[in-house]
């Protein structure tokens, strides 16, 4: 075991190393860089653009940025974000929990409710609660979340007037304790649910798939002539083993959200890595650009490790080494 | 021999099995277990051995159903008792080892866990004395080191290693009823005579009858009391098994015999006997008797009707119009 966390933290290292070269060389190679865009914005001599270029090192050639860029990465330095005025670390630290907090609750409600329906059409293949949870997940699937958000906002929001339209809380809030969260829940439920449909349709077809396969097996079988309840046999003896094909969904969806919630942070106004990300490209806001790619993927190797780990729990002929 | 019990532990009365509402898979099956008895199970392949013990157990898949007769165990008929009330007899007065050890275990739980969890299914028991128990049935089946196999997951064990649990978890409750399908097909054959001794002195202990099912007539022979001879779902001849093995009645049992490898092949180098044909599908089975499109003796009434058992009731039975073989 000690030897395989080795293992797995030394290609980690690989893998953010070359992240790093990678996004930083990507990054140089678009056109423009931070000193336009600021001088975009106001009159600026070529003299001052040249002053500011040596003073965010941006006359050195890239290979000497992207030495100079690492050997400060390496003591958790990310520069300093032009845009936010403020420390790259500082602006991905008040970001990143939003995120977080979305990814996170998606995949473990879609997670929870993909399975659920796909235990429920398993056990009635073929029959009509089979037929209409698949019609379900087919919609749930072709729909784009950002139309199901879209509707929300209409519905919930508009309509309703039942729900805030966007943000991460209500702003100016003095609440604190149980009414903050629970102002937060309000703000969230939206665009976690509208992350969450298109999952809830993959996990439970998986979910259903992967059910009938394990029904079919000799120990639950066993399971049955050992007289266990029907509950018993369903929930823990197929379940279990019906749950690693999910168990690696999940990783995957984990790496789909880090990024890919920029359109629904986008749409509900939520402050978090996507939009960052989104916001830096167009500022040519370099460090905060790389710093964001740098945090998702540290986030994605941490979370495919978990993952893993996961898997070992969940069955043990699983044997890392 | 004994004499029989008024009622024995199984009675199959005209058992049918049926796929939907199609053409029966078996017919008409008829046997008993009694207590502490061995009653071989034999036929080739597809002849519905496995089908009979799954219907005994309550285990058929949904699409198949019994569609008449009646299965009685202890005087109970299972076949008129909801899913409910047969899973209190499942795993506690009737248990069933299964074909491949191999799988019969979930491969997520330690095989203690699918010991204990047999017991506290059926019997009042504490986590802790039904661990204790666990244990303590490991050993019965002799599995070495049982407090540390306890808590091993199935795929450390070898083969024979995991039919021993399979058979700890299927005497766990003491039923009276153990049905065993194949037990040491898939097992080499070293671990083959292991498995049957240890059942047989299971059985011995338990007075548990004991339904085993098999193609090897070398087994039944060995393990065996009483054999039940099954042909194309059904049963063509019965008795006790030195009777039957010694002078088949019915042409089909005759025929197995004959095709049992013989002699020395290298020194003599003679060519196995066969039964000629193959075993007719459920839904083009014969008018008449069910081997009679097979059958060296057949004769122009086997094509009328099927023939009825001789003797029904008895021991000793045969269901054919012209026996071969010594009269009994």
């Amino acid at each position: 075991m000690p030897r395989y966390v080795l293992r797995r933290l030394s290609q980690a290292v690989l893998v953010m190393l070359l992240v790093v070269i990678g996004s930083f060389f990507l990054v140089k190679m678009a056109p423009g860089d931070l000193v336009d865009v600021l001088a975009g914005n106001s009159d600026m001599t070529a003299d001052q653009m040249a002053s500011l270029r040596v003073r965010y090192g941006l006359d050195q050639p890239v290979l000497v940025q992207l030495f100079i860029y690492m050997s400060r990465l390496v003591m958790l330095d990310f520069g300093y974000s032009p845009l936010n005025a403020a420390p790259v670390l500082d602006v991905i630290m008040g970001r990143w929990p939003v995120t977080a907090i979305l990814v996170v609750s998606s995949v473990v409600i879609s997670m929870t409710v993909g399975t659920v329906l796909g235990v429920i059409s398993a056990r009635n293949a073929g029959n009509p609660i089979d037929l209409s949870i698949s019609i379900l997940m087919l919609v749930l699937y072709a729909t784009p979340s950002f139309v199901i958000a879209i509707c929300f906002i209409l519905f919930f929001s508009v309509f309703l007037g039942a729900m805030p339209i966007a943000g991460f809380a209500t702003v100016g809030t003095q609440a604190t304790g149980f009414a903050y969260a629970w102002d937060v829940v309000k703000h969230l439920a939206m665009p976690v649910a509208a992350l969450c449909t298109f999952y809830v349709a993959i996990y439970g077809r998986i979910g259903r798939a992967s059910m009938l396969e394990v029904l079919k097996l000799d120990y639950v079988r066993t399971a049955r002539a050992k007289g266990l309840p029907e509950r018993r046999v369903i929930y823990v003896h197929a379940l279990r083993n019906a749950l690693l094909p999910l168990v690696t969904m999940a990783g995957l969806q984990v790496s789909a959200l880090v990024g890919g919630a920029v359109l629904i942070e986008t749409i509900f106004g939520l402050p978090g890595m996507g939009r960052t990300a989104f916001d830096a490209v167009f500022e040519r806001d370099t460090n905060l650009l790389l710093g964001v790619l740098f945090i998702s993927s540290l986030s994605v190797v941490v979370v495919n490790f978990v993952i893993d780990l996961l898997y070992m729990a969940l069955d043990p002929r699983v044997e890392l080494a | 021999m004994t004499p029989a019990p008024a009622a024995p532990l199984l009675q199959v009365n005209d058992l049918s099995i049926r796929y939907g509402k199609g053409v029966p898979l078996v017919e008409q099956l008829n046997f008993t277990v009694r207590r502490g008895e061995t009653v071989g199970l034999v036929g080739e392949s597809g002849c519905g051995k496995s089908l009979t013990a799954l219907a005994v157990m309550g285990l058929l898949a949904e699409n198949l159903r019994t569609s008449s007769g009646s299965i009685e165990l202890e005087g109970t008929n299972l076949t008129a008792l909801g899913q409910n009330a047969l899973r209190g007899y499942r795993g506690n007065r009737m248990a069933m080892i299964f074909q491949e050890p191999l799988t019969a275990l979930n491969p997520v739980m330690t095989v203690g866990a699918q010991v204990v969890e047999v017991l506290r299914a059926h019997r009042r028991m504490g986590r802790a004395e039904a661990e204790r128990r666990a244990i303590e049935l490991l050993e019965q089946v002799r599995i070495p080191d049982a407090a540390e196999r306890f808590h091993d997951y199935p795929h450390r064990l070898s083969g024979g290693m995991r039919q021993r649990v399979v058979i700890a978890i299927a005497i766990a409750c003491n039923p009276a009823l153990l049905i065993a399908d194949e037990p040491t097909t898939a097992l080499d054959v070293t671990v083959q005579a292991q498995i049957l001794q240890l059942l047989k002195s299971l059985q011995r202990d338990a007075d548990l009858g004991l339904l085993l099912i098999t193609h090897d007539l070398g087994v039944v022979r060995q393990v065996a009391d009483r054999i039940v001879v099954m042909y194309a779902g059904s049963v063509v001849e019965e008795g006790a098994v030195d009777a039957v093995l010694d002078n088949p009645q019915h042409p089909y049992t005759a025929g197995l015999l004959a095709a049992r490898p013989h002699g020395s092949f290298s020194a003599q180098g003679h060519r196995l006997a066969d039964i000629r044909g193959a075993v007719p599908p459920p839904e083009s089975r014969p008018g008449g008797c069910l081997f009679e499109p097979r059958c060296a003796h057949a004769q122009a009434d086997c094509k009328a009707a099927r023939p009825p058992r001789s003797a029904a009731g008895q021991d000793r039975s045969v269901r054919c119009y012209h026996p071969v073989g010594k009269p009994n």
